[in-house]
């Protein structure tokens, strides 16, 4: 039988003997079979990688035990939540450490007072919201993975979600954190006050920074109240502009709505032949709206929502509170992986517009598909512009991957140029690391390494991802 | 020509279609409890394709990771990228199998259930034997080990019976009279540990004027040396209950161990797919299998409950039924509508108790947890009963309640039915235990009608 397995070299054995002095036997995991679990997050065309050991520190001090014994031996350490990270923000691209922060999962407080939520980073999101539902508040940042992502996860990737329309991204309500520093000292920032300009925002610093200026050990979030009624509605266009448009119209009205998501044909079937809520296959696209607040409101702003859609063109349907609702956005959730299915890899891209732009970036994406012969089915927020381009390829197919590469770099050109952004809310990770100078320039690519170089000099955290330093 | 069953290299692009999203972590009981990635669905396929590309070794440590999961195939119902997990993980078993053999332990065990009447005859020495090892348990059907096993502590199983089920003697059993014919594939479990099950399906049958066929000695389906990768011995016990079910004659072949009616109904065919002498008998074999609470609740006529039983009875659904075979509003239907109890559902019904076969004897602290979670819900529902439609769920869940000292009855669901249909025959009701928490010593256990020769 041939020699496959990896041994830990020696000075990995230094390594993990000094990890061992610190954690507990079952908080270091060292076997290939468990190691090649780690090697990957949900991004297609992140680059995998294989760690030397994944610990699981169960405490602040763990972390920084765990972070100053990495810096002693100058080998990474890469944070990770749930993994379900889109832009390969998650992979071990060079070895080294995967801390993953799942025994880290308590909701430390609910506060009814300040309306605050402090959570330590394995929290998952869903756990957060509906631990506040019972206390009449609402979490309202909700990624589609949002029943399984972490909030330490979602901090460092500011992720976005479907209610960001109406109620902002994640950097919108992050208040507080607790941050471990790569040369293992602790950080503390922000706190319960809605007002603070206490010196540089180093909160703002550290979300989204995709872990690569620190470990988020603590969070403290706002929360909102939990609105007292909603309305879900659904809306079949037999054109895809126009559905577009009626989603920039019911804005335009005067209304924002929690949701106005957009769903193309090939989404519709994906996603009708997985869940069969009873979706029409026979739609070009759908908008799934729904509006939420207090409930004299909610029935005006439905009015408005309906009477738009119809006027478009729009075939609604309003789906009833309770089990059908939930089933309803349970299978927009469901859209990316029942796409999936249909060809063996799938490049989800997330790069987003202003939402006046929304229907010149759908024909650009039909335009793309069309000239590089490549499958692209578009699902996404409509209402903020973010529509989520995903591109059904192989990728152990060279020659549609050039076509696809090609189709990537048209897209993003195209989107910076409508006045968009790379990247609404899956960050840059390897993924995007490229195209990054084409939005910030070499001033923003200096900027950011200058701030990478003074809070981790050693480019031990995450490193590879949104930056690279040159003397790595 | 179809693809072999269980086979991974067949099941190569199930491997590369999962798009490791991780939704399979919101459905995963192993998961919940581990937090490990190799535990869950999408770290299974990760060691599946790095079994495949020659990235690990075919060792124990990856049987062990593999071993890792109850095959409740909750991450297959919920994976929108339609990757059956299951048979892959399955496959994944068979091809470390192949490749390190199996170890001596499992071989010699397997070499037992291979013959049924090794099997019979272990089986009784075993019942013989058992108050050696076994203190009396809480109540007279249940024991407790005089000494803690490692890892389990002091389980609370299920006293094997004095007589196993069926006639035992090399003749097809035939039980009741009727114009209606049936066959009833017992399986192993309710044969040697609960045949008051099978003897209260056949009572209930009888009822409703259907006579019921036994095999002349119980056959493994095989599905047990398939979940350890042992798919040579699963292959030879498919084609060995194939042969003895497809002669018998019965308008349908009951099972009421759901592991069993998942074997017959889909892993058998799935198993024998490419071969094609056997893949047609299997298939024929299946458009027979039917659950016994399908059959009842929709194949023949029962009479409905004259009177509520007042007894609140929740229902756990059975993994390899609910999802394995979809069938979920028959038992329920036979719970309200027939035995007349009033139905209080669980939070979650639908997910694992833990048992899982093999699974809590291999990984007895994990499944304790699992269980721990299910009798909580018990309960928060207030119920005094608790009714599933699957052997190993009944024992695991006596188990898990009886630990926390919880008394309330498990039963399975054909149970419930045989008792409240003999009820209303002999005139008089069965009055349920009160409402009020009763000590589980205190609770008179309604007899099924006892079946001649059975």
């Amino acid at each position: 039988m041939t020699e496959v397995k990896r041994r830990p070299a020696p000075a990995e054995l230094d390594l993990l003997r000094d990890l061992r002095g610190v954690l507990a036997p079952e908080q270091v995991v060292t076997t290939p079979e468990e190691l090649v679990c780690y090697g990957f997050d949900a991004a297609a065309d992140a680059v995998p990688g294989m760690p030397v050991a994944v610990v699981f520190p169960r405490s602040t001090a763990e972390v920084a035990a765990v972070v100053r014994i990495a810096a002693q031996y100058r080998r990474p350490v890469y944070t990770r939540g749930a993994g379900t990270n889109l832009s390969g923000g998650s992979t071990p691209v060079d070895g080294g450490l995967v801390l993953c922060l799942l025994e880290m999962a308590e909701i430390v407080e609910i506060d009814k007072v300040n309306l605050t939520a402090t959570v330590q980073p394995g929290v998952i999101i869903k756990d957060l919201d509906e631990a506040c539902g019972k206390a009449g508040l609402m979490y309202p940042p909700d990624p589609g993975s949002v029943a399984v992502a972490t909030m330490g996860g979602s901090v460092a990737e500011c992720s976005g979600g479907l209610r960001g329309l109406k109620y902002g991204v994640t950097k919108d309500y992050v208040m507080g954190l607790e941050v471990v520093l790569a040369d293992g000292r602790v950080l503390r920032s922000g706190g319960k006050t809605v007002k603070n300009v206490t010196g540089y925002d180093l909160v703002k610093l550290m979300v989204g920074s995709e872990g690569t200026l620190g470990i988020i050990t603590e969070i403290t979030v706002k929360l909102r109240p939990r609105p007292e009624a909603m309305r879900s509605m659904l809306a079949y266009f037999t054109d895809q502009r126009v559905a577009a448009e009626a989603g920039v119209a019911i804005v335009g009205a005067g209304v924002i709505p929690a949701t106005l998501e957009f769903m193309d044909h090939t989404t519709i079937v994906a996603v009708e032949r997985f869940t069969h809520v009873g979706l029409r296959e026979d739609a070009e696209a759908c908008l799934l709206i729904e509006v939420d607040g207090i409930p004299e409101v909610v029935e005006r702003e439905a009015a408005t929502v309906l009477e738009v859609l119809r006027a478009h063109g729009g075939e609604v349907k309003e789906a009833a509170m309770g089990a059908e609702r939930d089933s309803l956005w349970a299978a927009r959730r469901a859209a990316l992986p029942a796409v999936a299915r249909l060809r063996p890899t799938i490049i989800v891209e997330d790069a987003t517009v202003p939402r006046s732009e929304i229907t010149t970036m759908l024909d650009l994406v039909a335009d793309l598909a069309k000239k590089h012969d490549v499958a692209i089915s578009v699902v996404g927020h409509a209402g903020d512009g973010n529509l989520h381009p995903s591109i059904l390829c192989d990728k152990n197919d060279p020659v549609e991957m050039e076509r696809v590469n090609a189709v990537i770099d048209e897209l993003f050109a195209a989107t910076l140029r409508l006045g968009g952004t790379l990247s609404g809310e899956h960050g840059i990770g390897t993924s995007k690391q490229r195209y990054l100078p084409w939005e910030i320039g070499d001033v923003g690519v200096e900027v950011s390494e200058r701030i990478k170089r003074a809070l981790d000099p050693h480019d031990l955290l995450n490193p590879g991802k949104v930056v690279t330093l040159a003397a790595h | 020509m179809p693809e072999p069953g269980y086979d991974l290299e067949a099941l190569r692009a199930h491997v590369s279609t999962c798009m490791r999203c991780g939704n399979c972590q919101a459905v995963c009981p192993v998961y919940k409890e581990t937090h490990r990635e190799a535990a869950v669905a999408r770290g299974k396929v990760a060691i599946a394709a790095a079994l495949l590309n020659g990235e690990i070794e075919p060792d124990d440590e990856a049987l062990r990771q593999l071993d890792l999961c109850l095959t409740c195939t909750a991450c297959v119902a919920g994976c929108p990228s339609g990757v059956r997990i299951d048979e892959v993980i399955l496959a994944a078993r068979a091809e470390v199998v192949r490749r390190q053999g199996l170890s001596p332990a499992v071989a010699a065990a397997f070499a037992a259930v291979k013959r049924p009447k090794v099997l019979r005859a272990g089986a009784a020495a075993a019942a013989r034997l058992q108050d050696l090892a076994f203190a009396p348990g809480p109540e007279a059907d249940l024991g407790v080990p005089r000494v803690p096993v490692p890892g389990m502590g002091k389980p609370v199983l299920p006293r094997l019976p004095d007589r196993p089920l069926g006639p035992g003697d090399g003749s097809a059993g035939r039980y009741g009279a009727g114009a209606r014919h049936v066959v009833f594939y017992a399986g192993c479990m309710i044969t040697y540990v609960y045949p008051q099950i099978g003897r209260a399906l056949v009572s209930a049958l009888g009822t409703a004027g259907v006579e019921v066929a036994l095999p002349s000695d119980n056959h493994c389906c095989g599905v047990p040396m398939l979940m350890h990768g042992d798919k040579d011995t699963a292959r030879a016990l498919a084609q060995d209950l194939v042969q003895t079910l497809e002669g018998m004659h019965g308008e349908a072949v009951l099972t009421a161990c759901p592991t069993c009616g998942s074997a017959l109904k889909h892993i058998i065919p799935t198993l024998l797919a490419d071969d094609p002498e056997w893949a047609p008998r299997a298939e024929a074999l299946a458009q027979r299998a039917a659950d016994a609470t399908e059959y009842l609740a929709e194949r023949v006529e029962l009479p409905a409950a004259s009177a509520p039983a007042g007894t609140r009875v929740t229902y756990h659904d059975p993994c390899h039924l609910a999802r394995g075979q979809g069938v979920r509003s028959q038992p329920r239907a036979l719970i309200t509508g027939v035995a007349g109890h009033e139905l209080v559902e669980l939070a979650s019904a639908e997910v694992c108790c833990g048992g899982a076969g093999s699974f809590l004897l291999t990984h007895p602290a994990l499944s304790a947890k699992i269980g721990a979670r299910k009798a909580a819900e018990v309960a928060a529902t207030g119920a005094d009963v608790v009714v599933t439609s699957c052997p190993g769920c009944r024992m695991q869940l006596t188990d898990s309640l009886r630990r926390r000292g919880m008394g309330q009855r498990v039963c399975h669901t054909v149970e419930l039915v045989a008792e409240a249909l003999a009820a209303a025959e002999a005139g008089l009701r069965e009055t349920g235990p009160a409402r009020d928490a009763v000590p589980a010593s205190a609770v008179t256990l309604p007899t099924t009608p006892a079946v001649p020769h059975l």
